[in-house]
């Protein structure tokens, strides 16, 4: 399990991935979380719900109202262009980021 | 899954009620439902699942800061045994205040009593005219000495209490469980007040017949009638006092008005009462000790109550935003 502290930058990296390939809500995108890390990684609720707010302040990400689950209307959220941008951006800054950070990491020890 | 919302109504229970912070709540409960429904699926017991969801729910303070609140003005969150506690002690310092108000009006009661009997010969008979008023005076003090501190205890227990009683945010489990016990409370609190109208009621009945039919010296009649309201207005005093409690915690709709009404109204009206009712009685005394009116000088006290109702409706009216 991946402390939260550590992911913190890149849970809007990984929810507008997520939303590159159409619109999806909350519960589904941290299933996908759960399933693609393999469980390495679960989203706490407040999180995600955190970094939507966020996102949707942005203007990286829209919401709408989807179908009824549990008498309640889902809300979906889907990817803007501008979030397509920031997402770009992200994915470079990740590469830095991987790069520089490896020069400080000892394989064997 | 009502275990996830009475979970959830409790950690948004402190948060202002805005349109954002309520379709994030509703989102987050939706999705909790779904991810609860799924464990249940997986085979999990109702208990694995509710565990499950709560240890994946997070901190709610994340959503806080992301969302830019602060709990409502800041205000005190409280548990529920300093509600316990602030409620026992309100109850305890109505019932001081009613005995104290009791007190007082036996001074009066003393007074009015004691000028009649020795003047009817029955007490101190051989006592020259001129003592006759110090000798009714002096029930009155030691009474009303009384009663200041009863007043005094009363509000020492409370002080501490008083910044409780500007305003609290109650957890949401909490709020229900003072909302029931309101109701019922509410029915005592309706008794209370029919009974003490009807004793106002009676008691003036009978002074009337008193002075009419049965033809009693007036301030035998009065201090009778005064005698009857000191027990109304004993309830009247500590079955309030009891609800003002509820007051102040917002359970009451009462309550819920009484945070719209400026404190400046609050603070106007105490102001004219610790002016007004003094006043009140030093014109009584000065009616029965310089113009000999005992038998009628007493009117002015439901005459400056109603006016001073008045006044403080007014006012609260006026402040209301």
């Amino acid at each position: 399990m991946i402390s939260s502290d550590v992911i913190r930058g890149y849970n809007d990296t990984i929810i507008l991935y997520l939303l590159l390939d159409g619109p999806s809500y909350g519960y589904d995108i941290s299933k996908k979380i759960r399933e693609i890390t393999n469980e390495k990684y679960i989203i706490k609720e407040t999180t995600l719900y955190s970094a939507f707010t966020r996102l949707e302040n942005n203007g990286y990400i829209e919401s709408f109202y989807g179908e009824v689950s549990f008498g309640t209307r889902r809300t979906y959220y889907r990817i803007t262009n501008k979030g397509v941008d920031y997402y770009k951006s992200k994915c470079e800054e990740w590469k830095v980021t991987k790069e520089v950070i490896s020069k400080f990491i000892k394989e064997d020890i | 899954m009502e275990t996830i919302i009475s979970y959830l109504n409790n950690l948004f229970a402190n948060l202002p009620n805005t349109a954002r912070v309520k379709r994030i709540k509703n989102e987050l409960a939706v999705s909790m439902e779904e991810k609860y429904q799924e464990l249940k699926r997986q085979g999990k017991s109702e208990n694995e699942a509710i565990g499950i969801v709560i240890s994946e729910f997070g901190n709610i303070n994340e959503l806080i800061d992301e969302l830019g609140l602060k709990t409502e003005n800041n205000k005190l969150v409280v548990d529920k045994d300093e509600i316990k506690a602030y409620q026992l002690t309100k109850k305890k310092s109505g019932l001081f205040i009613a005995f104290g108000v009791m007190l007082c009006l036996m001074g009066v009661i003393s007074l009015l009593l004691s000028i009649q009997l020795v003047n009817d010969k029955i007490i101190f008979a051989n006592v020259k005219e001129n003592y006759v008023n110090i000798i009714g005076i002096i029930p009155l003090f030691v009474l009303i000495s009384i009663a200041v501190a009863l007043f005094i205890f009363s509000e020492s227990f409370m002080s501490k209490y008083r910044v409780l009683e500007k305003g609290v945010s109650l957890p949401y489990s909490l709020n229900q469980e003072l909302q029931e016990e309101y109701q019922r409370f509410q029915t005592k609190f309706t008794i209370s007040l029919v009974v003490g109208v009807v004793i106002c009621l009676i008691s003036v009945a009978t002074m009337i017949v008193n002075v009419v039919v049965v033809e009693l010296n007036a301030l035998y009649a009065v201090s009778i009638m005064l005698a009857m309201i000191s027990i109304a207005i004993w309830l009247f005093i500590y079955f309030g006092s009891i609800k003002e409690g509820y007051d102040y915690l917002g359970v009451t709709p009462e309550g819920k008005e009484r945070k719209k009404i400026n404190k400046k109204a609050e603070k106007i009206i105490s102001t004219v009462a610790s002016i007004i009712w003094p006043l009140t009685v030093v014109v009584y005394l000065i009616l029965g000790f310089g113009f000999d009116k005992w038998q009628i000088g007493w009117i002015v006290f439901p005459i400056v109550a109603i006016l001073f109702g008045a006044f403080s409706g007014a006012i609260k009216n006026y402040y209301k935003d």
